[in-house]
């Protein structure tokens, strides 16, 4: 019987969790956040603060995911503060295990505000954070949105959340919804990239897609296009000699809330997203509404990578010069389907509902994993 | 040493699950999805029917994808059927009664020749030839009503391949007592190890057609 411990350091983002990348197996795992606790690390000044988690631990064979043991500073007097000792009930530590992922508790939804996005109000709170993942279903009135993943992209308060569906003209409906993910952890195909569900297509020239889920394209990507006929827009298929309909990415944003990739075609005379022949389906420009149901839904596929010296049009210029992306990688994959833990933003105390170990600032922390190994002689 | 040959066994269907499921997962994430459409169990999508089936390997076919198996002409044994031209889905081993209960549905027992079968296929309807395994693709409380999706992958020739690096295709690693433990030489080890990964090279020749079942589990 051995131990291993590692340590190292990060600089978390304002408001947002972090994942943190570990191969070993975590028999605990500690937090000290430095800059909180008045320590000048990492090129952010220390700032002994009141009221702010300081460290915070985890043992997962003995507590729940999503939670953590915590010490927070009480008040400030001078350069000392004194800890308060307490459990964090959400938005802790959750060890990741790529092979087996779990799912969140299902929560009921009570109805959904339809809009270019939607609103989505819980019947309890749901302790979803921006990043999300999270998945809809049983929608019995809106039945053409049952079954979607999407990402939260704002969350108002702890009963409601907002997703990038545009549920323009739809009827409002109860249903369930559970969390699936976050976008900062690997998915569990535990390849990149991969499909996503498509919100909505301008269009434009250059085409705009936007995606429910945070997506990981870049420029270069090459995507292709599953395009059911009730989403309108048949130039994205060929139904007639199966040739593929390929594009390739002159840039992505991937930031949580805009999830656009771009693609270096001209759509503009093209056929409207969501308009189709079903009567009371046709939604032109949103997604279709209720009488489309069932349907498959429009994916974004990955197909590779291409070069950028063909994108002058686009104002792309080819990277790295003189001579582009030439060395592609056609129909390239990643596995990156690995292990870790996933640290959880909230404000930064213990506080009941909207309590978390990472709060509203930018700071500086040091972690420790340790490793209980068990070996023979 | 007998139970160097168990290990070895059970070793080699490790491995081979293993490959099974990182195939699987590789075309989970990038094989275009169609759903079921034509099924009966009121979900979205809905369970597994004929048409559906038809509807894949039309759209497989308009893309000029290359069938996996040639046809197996009819012969004149009572029960049996000749079996068309066939791409393989390989789907979860759940699906099992859903294809059971599907009208035009030919058990393995059925074809018209038995010879060279796979030990995990089921049978056949529609251009299609089922090999299930408990590693087959599902997509937890994904459908319309919150029950699990089955993918279904349907592969045309070439459309998927391995990559493996060199000197790192599956190797199985014996080390005797005097390597494993050396210094009392309590014990020995076998194992195996690959770097494989497994890439889709064509997409239009490949559909995850997306089902949830009938019979309930």
């Amino acid at each position: 019987m051995s131990t291993q411990i590692c340590t190292g350091f990060f600089t978390n983002v304002a408001s947002t969790p972090f994942f943190l990348p570990l191969e070993q197996q975590i028999n605990e795992f500690s937090l000290r956040n430095l800059t909180r606790s008045g320590v000048t690390a990492g090129g952010i000044a220390g700032a002994l603060t009141s009221t702010r988690i300081v460290k915070a631990w985890f043992n997962p064979s003995v507590m729940s995911n999503g939670t953590a043991l915590i010490e927070e500073n009480g008040t400030v007097v001078g350069t000392l503060a004194p800890l308060n000792v307490g459990n964090l009930a959400q938005n802790g530590f959750t060890v990741f295990n790529a092979a087996n992922q779990s799912v969140g508790a299902v929560v009921a939804i009570a109805s959904f505000t339809p809009g270019t996005t939607t609103v989505w109000t819980t019947s309890t709170p749901h302790g979803f954070q921006i990043g999300d993942t999270v998945r809809v279903y049983g929608l019995t009135a809106a039945p053409q949105f049952s079954g979607l993943a999407m990402t939260v992209t704002a969350v108002g308060s702890t009963t409601t959340f907002t997703t990038l569906l545009d549920s323009t003209g739809a009827t409002t409906s109860a249903g369930s919804v559970v969390r699936i993910g976050n976008f900062l952890i690997p998915t569990r195909t535990g390849v990149y990239p991969e499909n996503r569900v498509i919100a909505k297509i301008t269009n434009a020239n250059p085409m705009v897609i936007t995606l429910l889920v945070a997506q990981n394209y870049f420029p270069g990507n090459v995507v292709t296009f599953s395009m059911p006929s009730k989403f309108g827009m048949p130039q994205l298929t060929n139904s007639l000699s199966g040739l593929p309909f390929q594009a390739t990415v002159i840039s992505a944003v991937n930031t949580v809330g805009v999830q656009t990739v771009t693609v270096a075609v001209d759509s503009t005379n093209f056929g409207v997203f969501a308009t189709n022949s079903v009567v009371g389906g046709s939604n032109p420009g949103h997604w279709p509404l209720a009488p489309a149901f069932p349907m498959s839904f429009p994916t974004l596929v990955p197909d590779g990578e291409g070069n950028t010296n063909n994108l002058s049009a686009f104002g792309v210029l080819p990277t790295p010069l003189p001579y582009g992306n030439q060395d592609v990688l056609s129909f390239a994959k990643q596995n990156n389907g690995y292990n870790g833990i996933l640290i959880g933003a909230g404000d930064g105390t213990n506080a009941s509902t909207t309590g978390g170990i990472i709060g509203s600032t930018i700071d500086v922390w040091e972690w420790r994993a340790i490793t209980s190994l068990q070996q023979f002689p | 040493m007998p139970v160097l040959n168990s290990a070895v066994s059970v070793l080699g269907q490790s491995l081979r699950e293993t490959e099974d499921q990182l195939a699987r997962s590789m075309m989970e994430g990038g094989a275009p999805p169609i759903s079921c459409t034509s099924g009966t169990n009121g979900d979205s999508p809905t369970n597994l029917s004929p048409l559906d089936c038809s509807k894949a390997v039309r759209l497989l076919r308009t893309a000029n994808a290359q069938f996996i198996m040639d046809l197996i002409d009819g012969e004149l044994k009572f029960g049996s059927a000749p079996v068309r031209t066939c791409f393989f889905g390989l789907g979860h081993t759940n699906l099992s009664a859903d294809l059971d209960s599907m009208a035009g549905f030919i058990n393995v027992a059925n074809y018209a020749n038995t010879s060279n079968l796979l030990q995990a296929e089921w049978g056949t309807i529609r251009n299609i030839r089922f090999l299930l395994s408990s590693v087959g693709s599902v997509t937890p409380n994904a459908s319309a009503n919150g029950q699990d999706i089955y993918n279904i992958f349907l592969p045309g020739q070439e459309s998927y391949d391995m990559v493996d690096l060199d000197g790192y295709s599956a190797q199985f690693i014996y080390a005797p007592p005097e390597i494993a433990s050396p210094r009392l030489r309590l014990y020995q080890t076998a194992g195996w190890k690959m770097a494989q990964v497994f890439n889709i090279t064509n997409t239009s020749w490949i559909v995850n057609l997306r089902c949830t079942l009938a019979v309930a589990l």
